[in-house]
């Protein structure tokens, strides 16, 4: 009898709030709900510490924060559900990539007439972002406003020192203060690393296209031709094919395809390529010595990518010029450089004062860090760039399947730019 | 025709003249009638219901014109007291009264609050332990003989810090510390007053009362209306199906049929305008299929398939090399990894779930422990279970390739140094490896059920005839054990045909190959990574047509067995 009175009296307090607490926060003041995409637990607590100290000194306006995402469901699973019901917050955070389809789509604001009225300079920003983000598709110029850069990030390679020490050979930023910093360099590094053990490997890069792209970017090529109606590979990638065709045959990299971060941290391979996202796991869970250099230069010098995501706007909120200003105070000097300060990301403002929080991020726990290597990868990086005529994703996983073969040697490297600029034919005819 | 004890019901108020209330509820279903065809005319003049397309438009519009109509004839039935008009009327009425009670909720931004509520609570996490603490106090009040002092006391403190810890979570200032009123409870209903008295939540909520009193009242008139046994039985039981089926209609048949409009459009979620009608495009994009033959092994494959097609697979007869091309080859692929994924489910996940309920099935101290041990996988979580097989099939630090290794090493054979996760030949058959460890455990409790139903006294008659243990498993436990192999098949091919979680889990973006979809991975990805959500919907109805032809031959087979329905 007691056990019911006590479960009767929850259930009945679980009712009343239900339906009391609904309407809290209900105010007359303009109602702005954001999301970004956190990594993890750290990211989310700031996030909300930034929403609450935004909120608390912006009159008239309560913030919202979302993470999004759940276990059951991803970050962009939830975002399209929501815009399926009317339901998406105001500001959102997308990947730079993802721009276009948002933008085409219509789900997401043109900024430009309500930066220009607020007097916003965009070009605090890196150069390469602001032109991804100001393309309008309609015009052909620069004359559109989608958002504003969250973050940066760009390539590194991740190098463990104890087995460049052990194989006798200089380290990478060494051999790149030296000049001596190409691929062939990275070769004969990865095989010297090898050489240590059946169960070492020199070189390990994870398989989505911002790696094995980068390769063909410093022979010249490009993913699309410049306008972006079609292939941009030519017989100039298959200088990059057939480099890495050579490094994975000689069986000294991690086999392509398989994530190269566990063994890497595990001690059993010499060089990672990978963004600054990866740097604080190296931090908790490496337990030998290690530290980035930028990535060797190929055949026409070196390239990097600058990887970003923008702050968006919701077309369907009430209130755009709130949300714009929201996107403003997200991506200010100060916010971005709270943000750095968790390691994970470079901040988008190029700025002296986000570039030096940058430059003392994580030096703290790792004073040796070389976090230079970031800022002078973005000197030469490549902006990711948002496809406006096809779908990016469909030719994405076309024709990354047949690099996987081609640097396993099912394809040849003569053929790639021709096989891939075949299959990549039908997605720009049929969009 | 009604039996003379039910018409031993309807007496009393048969001859009365019309009682009046009942000609207010005749006008409030022509009211409501008139609403209803109000509302239709409003959905066909908006702009757009989101994004979906005209089609449900018309189709919501459509509905709501009927509802209207359906309101007008139960006026004029009832008018005419006829007992079908009240029961029109009736469930008009209580449908009304339900939606409308749940649209005031939805205004006054319940549903939303309840996310706040969770907040609050986790705010006052602390609290809970309260709870806790006083369900142990309790507990151990029980310890003690039942109405004795001790057991009276300890049980009542526990009861009281219960009570207490859930006071403090719900008035202990939440929102804001400084201020004592913004505790859970006093904000909570603060709000919910002052929203109550909102216009349109009060019109609202008034709408719902007036047509849930309607309801009421016509309920009580079933002498009047000459109500039978069997009709009453009748409505009844179609109220005790209500909440089901609304939540049938809601979860089920709607998105069911929503989807099927959807993939005859180009519905993107994102898009502002509303979705076009494509017909059977996505579906001919999708099963568009060409062969061509090549002059040379060499040939590029697009100079002899249709425009626009991709090689899926070539194969040679003779000299001649022919090659399969399709407009999207990559559901092709995807369907060719489905069935493969699916055929070796089955062979990795019943053969060793049958022997292992047949150990299981002996009478062996600590049987219990193992039957739990087996099952464990079942109810684990795929991405964990994931992130654990990744780093077994590691080929570098991974426990499985060492092991080969290791056995390599002492044998003397060669390392096959296999690529679990890279290797395409082999990538799918990981995955499969990965689902039937899974599976297994769910599936031997399956069959440890048939084999526990089978009567003993069969087993042994078969014993003392002679049949040795093969004979009497292949000639007697086999076919008693037909319905529950039957069951196990079905189960996990329809689990197998939907497979996503488990490639999606262990391989995602870090291998870009094609091996790694299934028809399932692959919509979602045709869905919510490009957008494509229309065409997805095609796919996903492709996929439910194979599993349906596939499950109706497997029941077409057992029958003519005879081993599902004996």
């Amino acid at each position: 009898m007691s056990r019911r009175l006590v479960f009767s009296l929850f259930f009945l307090s679980i009712l009343v709030l239900s339906i009391g607490v609904s309407v809290v926060g209900a105010q007359d003041d303009v109602q702005l709900r954001w999301r970004t995409r956190p990594d993890n637990q750290a990211e989310i607590d700031l996030y909300q510490s930034i929403s609450d100290s935004v909120d608390e000194g912006w009159d008239g306006v309560s913030l919202t924060y979302e993470p999004g995402g759940t276990e059951g469901a991803g970050y962009q699973a939830t975002l399209l559900t929501e815009f399926g019901s009317n339901q998406a917050p105001d500001v959102f955070w997308i990947p730079g990539t993802d721009i276009a389809t948002f933008a085409e789509a219509g789900a997401i604001l043109n900024l430009a007439d309500i930066a220009a009225a607020a007097d916003f300079d965009v070009n605090a920003f890196y150069p390469q972002q602001v032109e991804q983000l100001t393309y309008n598709p309609e015009t052909g110029e620069n004359d559109a406003l989608w958002g504003l850069p969250r973050d940066a990030s760009a390539m590194v390679l991740y190098y463990n020192a104890d087995l460049f020490d052990e194989a006798g050979i200089d380290y990478p930023d060494v051999q790149a203060e030296n000049g001596e910093w190409d691929w062939e360099a990275l070769a004969e590094s990865s095989q010297a690393i090898s050489d240590l053990g059946d169960d070492i490997y020199g070189f390990g890069m994870n398989g989505w296209w911002a790696n094995w792209l980068l390769f063909i970017n410093e022979t010249g090529d490009r993913y699309f031709n410049e306008d972006q109606t079609g292939c941009g590979f030519t017989e100039n990638s298959s200088q990059a094919i057939s480099f890495l065709q050579d490094l994975y045959a000689s069986e000294s990299a991690v086999p392509f395809g398989s994530d190269a971060e566990p063994p890497f941290i595990a001690g059993n391979v010499g060089m990672f390529m990978n963004g600054r996202w990866a740097t604080p796991n190296m931090i908790a869970q490496a337990d030998f010595n290690w530290n980035v250099a930028e990535v060797p230069a190929g055949p026409e010098g070196p390239s990097n990518w600058l990887f970003w995501g923008a702050y968006v706007v919701n077309a369907n909120t009430e209130n755009p010029e709130a949300a714009f200003e929201l996107v403003t105070r997200l991506t200010s000097n100060e916010v971005q450089s709270q943000v750095t300060a968790l390691g994970a990301n470079i901040p988008s403002r190029a700025g002296e004062e986000t570039v030096n929080a940058f430059l003392g991020s994580l030096t703290d726990v790792k004073a040796d860090l070389n976090n230079q290597a970031w800022i002078s990868g973005l000197d030469y990086a490549v902006a990711e760039a948002p496809l406006w005529t096809a779908n990016f994703q469909d030719i994405d996983a076309a024709v990354g399947a047949l690099v996987g073969e081609a640097i396993n040697g099912e394809v040849s490297a003569e053929e790639f730019p021709t096989q891939a600029c075949e299959l990549m034919a039908p997605f720009f005819e049929g969009a | 025709m009604s039996t003379s004890s039910e018409v031993a019901v309807v007496s009393g108020l048969r001859d009365e003249q019309t009682p009046a209330p009942l000609f207010a509820v005749i006008g409030w279903q022509v009211l409501l009638g008139l609403g209803c065809l109000y509302a239709a005319w409003q959905v066909l003049q908006i702009e757009r219901i989101f994004n979906l397309g005209n089609f449900v438009q018309i189709f919501v519009a459509l509905l709501l014109g009927f509802l209207g109509i359906a309101s007008f004839a139960s006026a004029v039935m009832l008018y005419q007291r006829n007992g079908n008009g009240r029961l029109i009327a009736m469930g008009l009425d209580a449908v009304t009264a339900i939606v409308f009670v749940f649209y005031a909720l939805q205004i006054m931004g319940v549903f939303l609050g309840i996310d706040q509520l969770a907040e609050g609570i986790y705010r006052n996490i602390g609290w809970v332990w309260g709870i806790a603490i006083g369900y142990v106090v309790m507990m151990v009040g029980r310890r003690f003989p039942e109405n004795s002092r001790p057991a009276f006391y300890i049980e009542r403190l526990g009861i009281g810090i219960i009570l207490l810890s859930i006071m403090a979570i719900l008035l202990v200032p939440v929102w804001d510390p400084s201020n004592p009123l913004s505790g859970l409870l006093l904000t909570g209903l603060g709000s919910f007053i002052s929203n109550l008295f909102r216009g349109d939540v009060l019109l609202t909520l008034l709408i719902a009362v007036v047509a849930g009193g309607a309801a009421y009242y016509l309920l009580r008139l079933s002498v009047y209306f000459n109500e039978s046994i069997s009709d009453r039985e009748t409505w009844q039981g179609w109220l005790f199906l209500m909440p089901n089926f609304i939540n049938f209609v809601l979860f089920f048949a709607g998105p069911l049929l929503l989807s099927f409009y959807l993939s005859f459009t180009d519905y993107n979620p994102a898009q502002q305008n509303p979705a076009n009608f494509v017909g059977l495009n996505n579906y001919v994009e999708m099963l568009s299929v060409s062969l061509g033959r090549l002059e040379s092994p060499e040939q590029s494959p697009t100079e002899v398939l249709a425009t626009n097609h991709t090689e899926v697979n070539r194969f040679t007869i003779g000299d001649a090399t022919y090659v399969i091309g399709a407009r999207d080859q990559l559901f092709w692929r995807s369907l060719f990894n489905t069935i493969y994924y699916c055929l070796w489910l089955l062979i990795l996940s019943i053969f060793p779930a049958l022997g292992l309920a047949m150990l299981l099935n002996s009478k062996i101290p600590g049987m219990q422990f193992f039957r739990a041990i087996f099952f464990i996988p079942s109810v684990a979580a795929v991405v964990g279970v994931a992130l654990i097989w990744q780093w077994l099939y590691d080929p570098t630090i991974g426990y499985i390739n060492y092991t080969i290794t290791q056995l390599a090493n002492f044998f003397g054979f060669t390392d096959p140094n296999i690529q679990w996760l890279t290797d395409d030949s082999i990538l799918m058959f990981s995955v499969v490896i990965m689902a039937a460890w899974q599976v297994v455990g769910f599936n031997t409790v399956i069959f440890l059920a048939g084999l526990q139903g089978i009567p003993k006294d069969v087993m042994e008659a078969a014993y003392v005839d002679g049949a040795d243990g093969w004979t009497r498993f292949r000639t007697m436990l086999l076919p008693l054990l037909a319905p529950t192999t039957f069951f196990v098949t079905v189960t996990t091919l329809i689990a197998g045909l939907q497979a996503f979680s488990e490639p999606y889990a262990l391989i995602r973006d870090n291998n870009p190959t094609l091996a790694k979809y299934t028809s399932v991975y692959y919509l979602y990805n045709k869905g919510f990574q490009s957008f494509q959500m229309g065409y997805s919907s095609a796919v996903a109805w492709a996929v439910f047509v194979l599993i349906f032809i596939i499950t109706m031959v497997q029941f077409r087979l057992s029958n003519s067995n005879k081993a599902y329905t004996d």
